[in-house]
């Protein structure tokens, strides 16, 4: 639940009933001047709940922008009850470098939340997204995919906590046109963006999909299709949601590689794997396999499995291994 | 002592008494090859204590790799017992980049030991770097500074827990000569080497000098004179170690960030005692106004500052600021 539900801007982005505005939310400071986000305001013609979609909390992940986009080209804004509040590069200075973690200070932003208005940089950043979304969604999706390394499925993510507001996350991520749902405990996920909105009573879901430096057609009409279902879950339009949901997964475990050379991915994304089975295999630049890096759990969905002929050192995240709860 | 016998090399570098040898120790595994630390062995003439000394787990710390060289190629072999294990460079990833982080995973460290052979590159060369050094050595000095973008006074650290190796590590640390010693107990510091290895009873410190970007001859001295203070003072060479003064002792740290972009002007010195609401820095920005006056929020030790006109973006850490715990004298 909003904070603020008469707000009327994020950032210099103002709220008008049946317009689109498009705005800038400041983040932070550099020598240069300030950093931040393109924001567009898509406020409906009818009230009702605000939307928060935000995409490059990692800033390789740029399939989730091109979604947005797609979304938003499909809302009949006339008929929308309440708005959509789209952050376009929550993490500005990673995207502008085209790396995942916040280069300034290296910190993954998605290990940092809600952050702190006097810490480092990505805390800083963490801190003001919290407050704005805080302040003004009912409901927050947070996109993400495998970036530039690896190639991730369409999936959706929610913090299982068991509050109230995880319980309507679980409903989000069930409508959210996915085949599975991660019902996260794990955590190392306790700082994520959509954990700590959920722990301020906004329910928050990750939607994952695509990655290994390619945005498909898929990846785009995958974070489209999810987004509406989402919208209309949460009320505010007259379509079904979709749901799709196979698998339930759970506790993940992140796979690392002890040998340097070239990997070879043995596996799909999105694949169900038993415990030993081989995830791919690290070459050396001879040819010689070095190492077969194998799944230490299962049976286990493919969260993320790392793109063929990556330039690997040792201690590379190979693969996210996550154990199938229920089918 | 450590408890297991004392190997026949360091990596590819051996104990030879009297001599002072040089090898490679392999950490992790680059695409095309080993990452390997440079290590150099100064074995005494008669038996006695292994004293493990590593620089640069901060890349652009270079100032310790200088003094633990300077320190190695000068002592005394004939009159020293055990050995002094030297590794040069213990990131080698981020020295050869010049960085104060792990390119290759962005993480600092001094905050992941002991690490983990099933984590990132950084975590697998901490874990490597940890089991040498707790199976081989009777203690270890960690030597540090304020890299490009800090300067830091001459002072020492160790880990106050109040057991056996803690107050072996204490002793060490007032040996060593500098006017303030750090009795830490701040939980953002227990990934450090130094603390893992007081943890499971090997005494070890960190010495830490100079930075700021530069390094003039006076730090890479103080680094090599702080070790031959310890090393008398762990026994490995003959005499006191010399330093006949109380330290200042400081405690809890302070983290300072900025909270505009901008340059960062300082508006005091690295080791200066500074009162509650005193200035500590300033943000100007390109247009050369003053954005954020940034004042200390009680008596503190300045441990670390930014070096005068360091680029900041919002969130730079730009102070250490300890609490005083108790004042030195001659």
């Amino acid at each position: 639940m909003a904070l603020d539900p008469d707000w009327r801007s994020v950032g210099t982005a103002v709220r008008r009933p049946g317009e689109r505005t498009t705005g800038f939310l400041e983040l932070g400071g550099t020598p240069g001047g300030a950093v931040g986000s393109p924001v567009i305001v898509a406020a409906g013609g009818e009230p009702g709940p605000t939307l928060w979609v935000q995409a490059c909390v990692h800033g390789t992940e740029v399939g989730g922008i091109a979604g947005i986009h797609r979304f938003l080209e499909s809302v009949d804004l006339a008929g929308l009850r309440g708005t959509i509040v789209a952050v376009l590069s929550a993490n500005p200075l990673a995207l502008r470098a085209q790396t995942r973690n916040t280069p300034y200070d290296g910190e993954n932003l998605n290990r940092v939340f809600p952050g702190k208005h006097d810490g480092s940089h990505s805390q800083q950043v963490a801190s003001r997204l919290v407050a704005e979304a805080t302040r003004v969604a009912d409901v927050a999706v947070d996109l993400h995919s495998g970036g530039d390394r690896s190639h991730v499925p369409l999936y959706g993510i929610y913090w299982a906590s068991g509050s109230a507001a995880a319980r309507q996350a679980s409903e989000l991520a069930h409508a959210s046109a996915v085949p599975y749902v991660w019902a996260a405990t794990d955590s190392w996920l306790a700082h994520s963006f959509m954990a700590q909105m959920t722990e301020q009573n906004v329910p928050a879901i990750i939607i994952e999909c695509g990655g290994a430096g390619q945005v498909g057609e898929e990846h785009v009409s995958g974070f489209a299709r999810s987004l509406a279902s989402v919208a209309a879950q949460a009320g505010m339009t007259h379509a079904v949601p979709v749901n799709e949901v196979r698998g339930i997964i759970d506790e993940c475990t992140l796979v690392y590689n002890q040998a340097g050379g070239l990997f070879q991915r043995m596996v799909e994304p999105g694949s169900i794997v038993h415990e030993t089975q081989p995830l791919g295999r690290v070459v050396d630049l001879l040819g010689h396999t070095l190492e077969t890096v194998r799944s230490p759990v299962g049976p286990a969905y493919i969260g993320a499995i790392r793109k063929s002929w990556a330039a690997v050192p040792s201690g590379e995240m190979i693969a996210e291994c996550i154990k199938l709860q229920s089918e | 002592l450590a408890s297991a016998p004392r190997p026949d090399r360091i990596g590819s570098a051996a104990f030879v008494p009297g001599e002072l040898t040089r090898g490679d120790l392999p950490l992790a595994q680059h695409i095309d090859g080993p990452v390997s630390a440079p290590v150099m062995i100064a074995t005494g003439s008669r038996p006695g204590p292994t004293l493990w000394v590593q620089a640069a787990v901060h890349g652009g710390e270079v100032g310790g790799t200088l003094g633990l060289a300077r320190f190695l190629e000068r002592v005394e072999l004939s009159t020293m017992a055990g050995a002094v294990i030297g590794i040069l460079a213990a990131n080698p990833l981020a020295f050869q980049a010049q960085a104060r982080n792990t390119p290759q995973d962005g993480e600092n460290m001094n905050r992941v030991f002991p690490g983990s052979l099933s984590g990132t590159i950084t975590r697998q060369m901490a874990r490597r770097l940890f089991e040498t050094a707790r199976t081989t050595a009777d203690m270890v000095v960690d030597l540090h500074s304020g890299g490009a973008e800090a300067t830091v006074p001459f002072y020492t650290l160790y880990w106050d827990d109040g057991s056996p190796a803690s107050a072996a590590a204490r002793a060490l640390a007032v040996s060593a000569g500098t006017a303030t010693v750090w009795a830490a107990r701040d939980e953002w510091l227990s990934g450090a080497l130094i603390v893992q290895l007081t943890r499971s009873g090997t005494p070890a410190l960190i010495v830490e000098s100079g930075g700021g970007a530069a390094l003039e001859d006076g730090e890479i001295e103080s680094f090599a004179s702080a070790i031959e203070s310890i090393a008398r003072a762990g026994g490995l060479l003959p005499g006191s170690p010399g330093s006949a003064r109380e330290p200042t002792m400081i405690g809890s740290c302070d983290l300072v960030f900025t909270k505009e972009g901008g340059f960062f002007v300082p508006r005091c010195r690295p080791g200066q005692i500074v009162e509650g609401g005193e200035r500590i820095g300033e943000v100007v920005d390109v247009f050369g106004q003053v954005r954020e006056r940034i004042s200390s929020g009680k008596r503190a030790f300045v441990a670390a500052l930014g070096r005068p006109y360091l680029p900041v973006h919002s969130g730079a850490m730009i102070a250490e600021l300890n609490d005083i715990v108790s004042h030195g004298g001659a």
